[in-house]
């Protein structure tokens, strides 16, 4: 007994390690797998930019199908919108904030990159930014640190095609529909931008191609697919006669059952009588209904004092009170423009326009239908000081059009307190003499122009109103000797009672 | 003190007749009037009239259900209000002491003549409180039996009347705000805008011209002195500028026009 047991545990034990039988072969079930086919990564060339930009991608004659994916590799929030086209017809498109982990909620990281609220106003109050698009802008007054827009597009923007892979988040995928064998490949396009510009250090934009193939030789696949497609047909008719069957065993058992026939006798002569009766003493009651108003009427009529009938005062003030409603309606038809005399139609309708009116304004501005125009170029003047930073101009979405916001440095103040701003070998000519246009705000200063050393020659920066921030007053730039050079000390604005 | 008590309740309630004595005197007896017939007469000459109010300090935005106040601040906007000041004949038709008054006063007789009753017979130690508080409703119970027997009058007469009609809340079209020389339009809203709130901001830290509001033709100034600046600053910069002293100022300034009537109220199409 002991021994039959011994013998069963051990064949149990080897069994179940698998240590008996033939292997199975594994059977691979034949399905489209995807790769990569290729991918390249962008770097734009302005740190801040809005676009538009577009890659063209090369389609492959990807039998089995194709996809692409947008990527953005990216250290900080960017807000971009980007369109896939498929023959220059959409396809997808994706509009969001974004960061390395994906979509995101916020604004984009690009305080560098916009011209805050006083450079606004400083622009709006020397006149810039009003190019309409594609257009050169008004000459805008000359600025020290505003710089009019020039009429030509930009020959630096665009995209630098980098070596190697990174890894990013996708923005935007779209799966190309199998291509029909021997048809044209159609071309692909990707197309993205910014309303406000981004800031694009160190970013980079992917495209990743990927294509669908089958797991097994491509002969062995499609004897797959024929043999699945009449598979499918078996189990369609299949499911046509089983259905038909069920049917006809429903219908056995649940044979028609004969019509029954209700006969309903009325006796329409009686029915017509008692209507009749009905109609009689609708009529009566109003007849009677009419004699005792005229009753009443001739009552109220030969009795002038009666308040039953006329309201306190009786018939004479009944009739001044009519007049009164006359004199009223004579008034209300001669000034429709009196409030008084408003219908609740003519208040329903005012109210509606008004309202409109509110909502319209408080509504969230409606944001632009495409790309903003393809930046202007700029002339970029001397910097100012070591770590100036220059800040492009960029097209700017604002009551429903494209406003150009030219480029300006930004001077920090550690530049001017180190004294590492623009230094030249000598002295600069004279100021020049320059007769300001009349102020256009009651909040803006005179700036005087300046003489700006370019390493090679004297450049005259222009003067400008700029906004004159709270308790701060302007100290115009000046050049300092210091030894054998002399020092650019730009102009700022610093706090009244000492202390920039 | 319980007399005194039950004195003043009986004041706080006081009766049909006590209530009759306070309405006349109050000239309020129109309010006994029954089967009122008004009819109102407008008279020409309208005023049209907008009113314009800047806030100085910043507004929080409401929480609704909520018990702490917003820490979320609504952005800078003027109110607007247009309204139409004029008067009317007010034509006024009534019975007095009809009907309902003497089925009221009949009625209010039966429970205070009750009511007194049972407080007159009251025994305990608070006898004193009911019996004046009886002898307070036995009186008005007699005065109010009176009344009951008022004839019925007819009333007609006609008065002048100040009607003030609200007419829209919104700023309207074309209105501006110009700050020194450079004028800001204003939304139906009553929002400059970002860099009109930048300009308005720099001109109270600073202030040249006045601040002039723009609509219809006309200019009117807004009258911000030291004072108003002062709550400018600390509300928006947590700022208390040198010359600003301890007191009170606005927290808002208002400017009015007056329009020819339907300069505002009119809408195109109607």
């Amino acid at each position: 007994m002991r021994r039959m047991f011994r013998t069963a545990l051990l064949a149990t034990v080897v069994m179940a390690c698998g240590g008996s039988g033939p292997k199975q072969p594994q059977v691979v079930e034949p399905r489209l797998i995807t790769s990569v086919a290729g991918q390249q990564w962008y770097r734009v060339r302005s740190t801040c930019a809005q676009g538009p930009y577009e890659i063209e991608i090369p389609a492959v004659d990807a039998k089995w199908g194709q996809g692409v994916d947008l990527m953005l590799a990216t250290p900080r929030k960017l807000a971009l919108h980007a369109v896939m086209l498929l023959d220059g017809v959409e396809v997808a498109s994706a509009s969001s904030v974004y960061d390395a982990s994906g979509r995101v909620d916020g604004k984009p990281d690009n305080a560098r990159c916009i011209a805050d609220v006083k450079e606004r106003l400083a622009l709006r109050a020397t006149g810039g930014g009003t190019a309409p698009p594609g257009q050169p802008g008004t000459p805008v007054q000359p600025g020290t640190l505003v710089v009019p827009p020039p009429d030509r597009p930009a020959p630096g923007v665009g995209l630098d095609l980098e070596t190697g892979t990174r890894t990013g988040t996708a923005l935007l995928s779209f799966q190309l529909p199998e291509l029909v064998v021997g048809a044209r490949i159609p071309k692909i396009r990707v197309r993205f931008w910014s309303i406000e510009p981004n800031d694009l250090l160190d970013v980079h934009f992917g495209v990743i191609q990927v294509i669908r193939h089958p797991n097994v030789p491509e002969d062995q696949y499609v004897a797959f697919l024929e043999w699945k497609a009449q598979e499918a047909e078996r189990s369609r008719l299949r499911l046509i006669e089983e259905q038909r069957i069920a049917d006809e065993e429903w219908r056995r058992k649940h044979p028609p059952k004969p019509q029954k026939t209700v006969t309903v006798y009325v006796d329409a002569r009686e029915e017509r009588a008692r209507e009749a009766e009905r109609e009689a003493a609708r009529r009566r009651r109003e007849a009677a209904e009419i004699e005792r108003a005229a009753r009443r009427h001739q009552h109220c009529a030969t009795h002038p004092r009666d308040t039953g009938c006329w309201g306190a005062g009786g018939l004479e003030v009944h009739l001044d009170l009519q007049r009164r409603i006359a004199e009223r309606d004579q008034y209300c038809a001669a000034h429709p423009e009196d409030a008084r005399c408003w219908s609740p139609d003519d208040w329903s309708k005012r109210r509606t326009a008004w309202n409109a009116r509110t909502q319209l304004a408080l509504a969230p501005p409606a944001p632009p239908a495409g790309p903003p125009p393809a930046a202007l170029a700029e002339e970029i003047p001397p910097k100012l000081s070591a770590h100036a930073d220059w800040r492009p101009g960029y097209w700017e979405w604002t009551s429903g059009r494209w406003v150009w916001l030219a480029g300006m440095w930004r001077v920090p103040d550690a530049d001017i307190a180190s004294g590492e701003t623009t230094t030249a070998p000598a002295a600069p000519p004279p100021v020049q003499v320059e007769t300001p246009p009349p102020p256009p705000a009651t909040a803006v200063v005179w700036v005087a122009g300046f003489w700006q050393w370019n390493s090679t020659s004297w450049v005259w920066i222009p003067g400008s109103y700029q906004l004159r921030p709270e308790r701060m007053q302007w100290r115009a730039a000046e050049w300092q000797p210091r030894g054998r050079v002399h020092v650019l000390i730009p102009g700022g604005w610093i706090r009244i009672g000492g202390g920039r | 003190m319980r007399a005194l008590f039950a004195l003043a309740l009986a004041g706080s309630m006081s009766g049909c007749a006590t209530s009759w004595i306070i309405t006349q005197a109050a000239d309020g007896a129109r309010i006994l009037d029954e089967g009122v017939r008004e009819v109102r007469v407008p008279v020409p000459g309208v005023q049209e009239k907008l009113a314009v109010s800047m806030p100085l300090g910043i507004e929080y935005a409401t929480v609704p259900g909520g018990t702490s106040p917003s820490t979320t601040p609504l952005p800078f906007q003027l109110t607007c209000r247009t309204e139409q000041r004029a008067k009317d004949v007010v034509y006024h038709s009534a019975f007095r002491y009809g009907s309902k008054w003497k089925l009221t006063s009949g009625v209010m007789f039966l429970v205070e003549a009750a009511l007194a009753a049972v407080s007159l017979a009251a025994e305990g130690k608070d006898k004193v409180a009911y019996q004046l508080g009886g002898a307070f409703l036995a009186a008005d119970a007699l005065v109010t039996a009176g009344l009951f027997f008022i004839p019925r009058k007819e009333i007609y007469r006609h008065d002048e009347a100040t009607t003030v009609t609200p007419v829209r809340s919104d700023c309207p079209d074309g209105m501006s705000l110009a700050i020194g020389s450079e004028k800001f339009p204003v939304d139906a809203a009553g929002r400059l805008g970002e860099v009109g709130d930048a300009a308005l901001d720099a001109w109270m830290s600073a202030p040249t011209n006045e601040l002039v509001l723009e609509v219809a033709g006309q200019q009117r100034p807004f009258q911000i002195g030291y004072g108003e600046q002062c709550v400018w600053m600390r509300e928006h910069h947590r700022e208390q500028p040198n010359r600003c002293t301890a007191g009170v100022a606005l927290r808002s300034v208002m400017t009015s026009f007056d329009v020819p009537v339907g300069t505002l109220s009119g809408v195109a199409g109607l």
